[in-house]
């Protein structure tokens, strides 16, 4: 199982574009970039899933505790670009209500413009 | 020439088709898991393929709880396997998935607060098992110290929409 993870900067969101399957094996890799980004002061993440084919309860719960943390940090983590099986995963566990959730990247407002 | 029927027009034998798995439990053998599960699951062609999605989260998830009910025994090694059993029935696929860790009370499990609740988000773990019964048309778990049995029927229709 193979996860990439890839950072631009784009429209004051740090976008953290995540490609391949998100579970127990490469869940840890997600949560560690995550919360270095969080660590450097990159307080808004947008978390873009269209690569991502899989994803377990163990990747939301990383997408949760990510949020959580950046919540407590005066951030925020917000998704984007789910596929049709993800937005069901987010809509059975109603996890859709606590994110933001964008239909792409275009789709996301500029931040702090 | 002879036509010989294939497999697909073959009556089903009785007790259905069965498709074992046996894997180290660990992480990386989950993968192959879902693989053989979907591969498994879309012998049958009036398997939608959404429940074929489904049922192969529902095991992952099944199988993710084994791995750490044996992680949580100490450093696993070789002798620590799952067994994942799919009976592809005419109805349904009914898949088990059996462990050797420690078991647990799925009783003991809290229900999840209301979204709306903040200290929702307090949750990183926990939301497997309700995946599970989510996902599936029966779940069943049968725990004990010699480990934990978890049973996951899916029918190719679907007869109840989770809630």
């Amino acid at each position: 199982v193979d996860l990439s993870l890839q950072v631009v900067e784009r429209d004051g969101w740090t976008v953290v574009l995540v490609g391949g399957d998100i579970d127990l094996t490469t869940a840890p890799t997600l949560r560690e970039r995550l919360l270095r980004l969080l660590a450097e002061g990159h307080r808004h993440l947008m978390v873009d899933l269209a690569g991502v084919g899989f994803c377990d309860s163990t990747g939301l719960g990383v997408l949760v505790g990510t949020a959580r943390r950046a919540r407590n940090e005066g951030g925020d983590v917000e998704l984007s670009d789910l596929t049709p099986g993800l937005q069901r995963i987010f809509q059975l566990t109603r996890l859709d209500q606590a994110f933001a959730i964008h239909a792409d990247l275009d789709a996301v407002p500029v931040r702090g413009g | 020439v002879v036509a010989d029927a294939g497999p697909a027009d073959d009556p089903l034998p009785p007790g259905g088709r069965v498709v074992e798995l046996e894997i180290p439990a660990r992480p990386d053998y989950l993968d192959v898991v879902r693989m053989v599960v979907a591969t498994a699951a879309s012998l049958e062609p009036s398997f939608a393929d959404d429940r074929i999605a489904d049922l192969r989260l529902a095991v992952s998830e099944a199988c993710t709880n084994a791995i750490e009910a044996h992680a949580d025994l100490g450093e696993p090694d070789d002798t620590d396997r799952i067994v994942i059993r799919c009976d592809l029935a005419d109805d349904r696929i009914e898949v088990e998935v059996v462990d050797r860790g420690g078991g647990f009370d799925p009783g003991d499990l809290d229900a999840l607060p209301a979204v709306e609740d903040p200290s929702r988000l307090d949750f990183e773990r926990g939301m497997g098992i309700g995946l599970m019964r989510t996902l599936t048309d029966e779940t069943e778990f049968s725990s004990s110290e010699e480990g934990t049995s978890v049973r996951l029927v899916v029918y190719h229709t679907r007869i109840a929409e989770g809630s």
